[in-house]
């Protein structure tokens, strides 16, 4: 049994002899679900040329457009595809369920999960121009025209995310938190991958930590990358030095690397799940929602700023100080690196982009396969079909992503 | 590849209508800057019955197009550019000798623009409002930034328009040279 994404369209080609200006652009065409993501790491790349540092204010229009984007990716994840899997696993549903069956289920969820996906899409909207392949991040900054009544109608949107997120977070922990989850759903020994910033939750800014074994930490520059992986753009997938492990980005790495979400409620959160969740993919769907609450908190703290209420200029990008950028930010899916060089006519050369969905198929393979495995022994072959993919889908895999 | 195809065909098979939403759908989209793979658009495979293109398409196209097909009517597209509606448009005619040398605005271009601002041609960045079909109520212009025209062609006959611009506009050799602007969206599909 292998998971194989084989379509594949061929960024790391298109994108040789592009202008710098241009690439950030074409880059977002990869995913209409993190396009946000795309962009803002292709932006970092660029803007590590030209050693530029970015203003403060531009910074945190990023945040809120990778937030707006991390509500409307989560939700949909969630609704759609995690919680008729863990309704079927924990025995709550028997039959398996489509979009009908859910909204029959729980009106209220549904109208609140609905909720949470416009309001993810109207923020990128008002902050980025447009509600998927957003305008305003551009190499040195993020284009921003402050207006207070853009800001309020935000705030309210958070405040509403945030009542709803309560709900169904409360909703979750009734549904599932007396359960064990199931051994077969384990994560195996791997190196957990995250960003972090001091050994705190950040998707936009830090180091970058590998975790082995739960508990040995291994922090490095985002320079260094290379020491622990690397890729070649004309031939598909990554090449890891560790090859005895496979690698883990996304919410359960984030959770294992990270020490404080810097949120109280949160911890109170988390307490309320046995130990035995924290190394388990069905844990993910739990995160993604807790994800979306620190969010929504960070993103009020944000709104108020007083940076947000001046114009500030965006610097003109001239001298090229190195011929070599990388930039990195957290997807919603796990760990995004781009990593450009350019030739001497200034056009790109290279390109390389490591992406989350990538770096998790080996490890996806490994856990489908040790299932297949045991299944098959007792089930039939359609059978053993449908129920691995409930391990695909607790990873929130994104076929677009990774057909880049 | 070849199943997609298949499916493709199989859904034509099966529906009364079929429509290519997006650019890439309807044009071939931004996969048209590939040099080693084949884009196109899906009505190179089967007869369609329209397109609702952008990039992504703007939601009022979209849920106008819902609207018209939800009441038994055809799709209906404009037919202008977006010049037509470009609020820049209004300050200043086009000054077609002025040489177009770059493809963005620096900084503090974006930043200062305002409703009495230029045209970006006239400013000597390449703007692409001309042959692109409007519908997008011009989101990247109001943000400062030059139309790269992924609402796809406005007419049926791109070529022809695109060799009228190319007489009208003065480009910069490094422009000449540079491969991927005019079909950035639709270099498979110049007619559907």
């Amino acid at each position: 049994m292998e998971f194989e994404i084989s379509a594949f369209r061929g960024f790391e080609n298109i994108l040789i002899g592009k202008k710098l200006s241009d690439v950030p652009k074409i880059i977002s065409r990869i995913c209409g679900l993190c396009h946000a993501s795309q962009t803002i790491v292709s932006c970092k790349g660029i803007e590590e040329m030209y050693k530029i540092k970015v203003n403060r204010q531009s910074i945190l229009i990023r945040r809120l457009l990778m937030s707006g984007e991390l509500l409307k990716s989560h939700t949909m994840h969630y609704f759609f595809q995690s919680l008729p899997d863990l309704l079927n696993i924990f025995d709550i549903y028997k039959k398996p369920l489509d979009v009908n069956d859910l909204i029959k289920f729980h009106p209220q969820l549904t109208s609140h999960i609905y909720d949470i996906i416009k309001i993810g899409n109207d923020i990128d909207y008002l902050f980025g121009g447009r509600s998927v392949h957003t305008i305003t991040p551009i190499p040195g900054g993020t284009v921003y025209r402050p207006s207070q009544n853009k800001k309020n109608i935000i705030k309210k949107y958070f405040l509403k995310v945030l009542s709803n997120l309560e709900w169904i977070i409360e909703n979750y922990i009734d549904l599932f938190s007396k359960f064990n989850p199931p051994e077969d759903f384990i994560i195996p020994n791997v190196n957990f991958l995250s960003l972090n910033n001091n050994r705190s939750y950040d998707r936009y800014d830090g180091i970058i930590t590998i975790k082995k074994d739960l508990a040995k930490r291994q922090d490095f520059g985002l320079e260094e990358y290379f020491n622990y992986f690397d890729k070649d753009p004309t031939i598909r997938g990554i090449d890891f030095a560790d090859k005895d492990h496979n690698f883990l980005v996304g919410p359960i790495s984030r959770n294992q690397v990270v020490e404080s979400y810097g949120s109280d409620e949160i911890s109170e959160y988390l307490s309320l799940f046995d130990k035995k969740w924290r190394n388990n993919i069905l844990y993910a769907p739990f995160l993604r929602l807790i994800e979306m609450y620190v969010e929504s908190q960070n993103s009020l703290k944000i709104l108020e700023d007083p940076i947000l209420k001046s114009t500030i200029p965006l610097p003109n990008l001239k001298s090229i100080i190195s011929r070599e950028g990388i930039g990195v930010v957290e997807a919603p899916r796990g760990l995004l690196i781009h990593h450009y060089r350019i030739n001497n006519k200034n056009v790109l050369e290279e390109a390389k982009l490591f992406i989350a969905t990538e770096i998790n198929i080996p490890l996806i393979n490994e856990m489908i396969s040790n299932y297949a495995r045991k299944l098959y022994e007792r089930e039939d072959l359609n059978t053993v079909k449908k129920e691995i993919q409930k391990i695909i889908r607790a990873f929130d895999p994104c076929i677009s992503c990774a057909t880049h | 590849m070849d199943s997609q195809i298949e499916l493709l065909k199989e859904i034509r098979n099966n529906a009364k209508k079929v429509y290519a939403l997006g650019t890439c759908a309807a044009f071939g989209g931004i996969l048209s800057l590939s040099e080693k793979k084949k884009a196109g658009a899906i009505s190179d495979i089967v007869q369609i019955d329209g397109i609702i293109p952008g990039c992504p398409p703007p939601l009022k196209l979209i849920g106008n197009c819902l609207i018209r097909l939800i009441e038994n009517k055809e799709i209906e597209l404009s037919e202008k550019n977006l010049c037509s509606s470009c609020p820049l448009r209004g300050n200043n005619n086009m000054l077609f000798e002025k040489q177009i040398y770059k493809l963005n605005p620096s900084g503090d271009e974006i930043m200062s623009l305002d409703e009495n601002s230029n045209c970006f041609l006239n400013n000597g960045i390449l703007c692409l409002g001309p042959i692109t079909r409007e519908g997008c109520d011009y989101k990247c212009i109001e943000y400062g930034i030059p139309c790269e025209g992924c609402l796809g062609p406005v007419s049926k006959d791109y070529t022809s328009n695109l060799i009228n611009f190319l007489s009208l506009v003065n480009l910069s050799k490094d422009l000449r040279k540079y491969k991927g602007i005019f079909y950035r969206f639709s270099k498979p599909k110049l007619k559907w």
